[in-house]
């Protein structure tokens, strides 16, 4: 008697996460295509605060109570944070006094860039030190060549800088998968293959339409953020609804798919954060840095909808903390 | 790590030398000349039986990048900035002479004399794409005097009196390069009257 075999294809968890990774991005490069301006002041109203507040939360969970042989890294990394974001609020903020001349603004713009790339190099390097059998010192003369880039074309560095952050956060999340949800790798390989796919497609579409409108302060702004000055020859309506599409992706993995991945990452789960839950921990301090956190989020709603424009420069401001934070974090997992 | 600090310091000793391989500026004086809203182009010219008239088509791209060029004009830079131009190419080859130096060590210190299959592919990649760009640079193509815009393009009359001129149609494409038609002036064969 022959035996009949059925071949059922099982939708499994990874297949729902591709399928609702695909539609999401689809949906948001239609939408965000479509109204680059308006959703670049929602996604950033609605999004930004809350996406710092996760950020947060993930590397404290993963900060260790003792940190052992990784004292040196961590000493370069949190001091890196706090140098670098301490001289670009001085440079921000300074910068509009009658002492700044131009070049000075420049200069001082390059020697803040060398400064992150060579820290950067530094931590890549301590990290390579702790893995066994490894050897990272490429780090070094790579940072020095990416330096070197820094200086040669400026303004594209900084753009650049702009565009590849949101980046940051799909390779977190690809770490996170390969821990927690390995089964889920392939799919995400996909997903992250569709985002060019359909940044292609925004490009193809968009590419031909004229600049966005600048009459206001906060149009002009958004259009400069996204490189409309920069690259004066690219429609500023395909660069902002590129940018926009990026940064909401990045605010999308951190919001919704860290957590997803991995529930321990929900701000609530105190429980799995060494810090907090050691016996050796600082609970006390963990949970007063969170609670500001939150408080701040309120505030920066407040803030946005009393004065959006002078509440988006005062965040993308003090936002460059979190940007350098995420650096010693993201190494540190590799 | 010592051995790289004293590779540091000679690269940074060496680099005042750096200097010595800049171009002298071309004004003695130091003065620099405001930009003149200039942007670089490639331009084609059309001979067109069927046109009546001579056109120049101009891609919307670079009327844009013309604007910025004409609004940096209007906003001058402080000539002092070409003093941080200067800043830039020293400080960029001083870094790129680190990359090399603590990349060739970093590379010695590896592989210890032996050249791993890793470091020999890089190499060949890197080959290959020098001689790729050799080979489309050598590629065969129209006559040189078909692929630069000079004055062997134009007739004996042009030469005579060393100008011509006439009217023109400006006109914005979507296109990707600047193209000028002008009315093919030869006159017709016997077959075509």
């Amino acid at each position: 008697m022959q035996e009949l075999r059925v071949e059922r294809s099982i939708v499994t968890s990874s297949h729902v996460f591709l399928v609702g990774f695909l539609a999401g991005c689809a949906m948001a490069a239609l939408v965000i295509g479509s109204f680059p301006l308006q959703m670049s002041i929602v996604t950033i109203f609605l999004f930004a605060g809350v996406h710092n507040v996760m950020e947060f939360r993930y590397f404290v969970a993963r900060m260790p109570v003792r940190w052992g042989r990784s004292r040196s890294y961590y000493l370069v990394g949190i001091g890196g944070v706090l140098i670098l974001a301490s001289a670009y609020l001085t440079m921000y903020f300074a910068s509009g006094n009658w002492l700044w001349a131009p070049e000075t603004w420049a200069l001082m713009a390059a020697l803040w860039n060398t400064s992150l790339i060579l820290w950067l190099g530094v931590l890549f390097y301590l990290r390579g030190e702790q893995r066994p059998k490894s050897d990272w010192g490429w780090a070094i003369p790579a940072a020095f060549l990416l330096a070197a880039l820094a200086w040669i074309v400026p303004q594209y560095w900084s753009l650049a800088l702009v565009y590849l952050h949101p980046f940051v956060a799909m390779w977190f999340l690809e770490r996170q998968i390969r821990r927690s949800r390995p089964e889920w790798l392939r799919a995400y390989r996909y997903c992250l293959a569709s985002i060019p796919v359909f940044v292609v497609l925004l490009w193809l579409v968009l590419s031909g339409r004229p600049d966005l409108p600048t009459g206001t302060d906060l149009f002009s702004r958004i259009t400069q953020h996204a490189g409309g000055e920069t690259l004066p020859w690219i429609s500023s309506h395909l660069l902002v609804a590129t940018h926009v599409y990026l940064e909401s992706i990045h605010y999308a993995v951190w919001i919704l798919l860290i957590p997803l991945v991995d529930w321990r990452a929900l701000p609530w789960k105190m429980s799995e954060v060494p810090l907090f839950g050691n016996r050796s921990g600082y609970p006390r301090l963990v949970i007063a840095v969170l609670a500001v956190g939150v408080f701040a989020v309120l505030a920066l709603w407040i803030g946005f909808a009393v004065d959006y424009t002078t509440t988006r420069e005062i965040y993308f401001a003090i936002a460059i903390a979190h940007v350098l934070a995420e650096f010693p974090f993201l190494i540190k997992m590799l | 790590m010592r051995q790289m600090l004293i590779a540091a310091v000679m690269t940074l000793i060496a680099s005042t030398v750096v200097l010595g391989d800049l171009a002298p500026p071309e004004r003695p004086s130091g003065r620099i000349e405001k930009p003149k809203g200039s942007v670089a182009a490639h331009m084609t010219i059309k001979l067109d039986r069927s046109a009546t008239e001579a056109r120049l088509v101009i891609p919307r791209n670079q009327i844009r990048q013309l604007r910025a060029e004409l609004d940096a004009i209007d906003n001058p830079q402080d000539t002092a900035y070409a003093g941080f131009q200067k800043t830039q190419m020293i400080v960029a080859g001083t870094l790129m002479s680190l990359a090399f130096v603590f990349g060739g060590m970093w590379i010695i210190r590896k592989e210890n004399g032996h050249t791993s299959k890793g470091t020999i592919a890089a190499a060949a990649v890197l080959a290959s794409i020098g001689s790729i760009a050799t080979i489309v640079h050598a590629n065969v193509g129209p006559p040189p005097e078909v692929r630069t815009i000079n004055g062997k393009m134009f007739s004996e009359s042009v030469h005579r009196y060393k100008t011509g001129s006439g009217r023109i149609k400006i006109e914005i494409s979507d296109s990707d390069e600047v193209v000028l038609i002008v009315p093919d002036p030869r006159t017709p064969t016997a077959a075509e009257d």
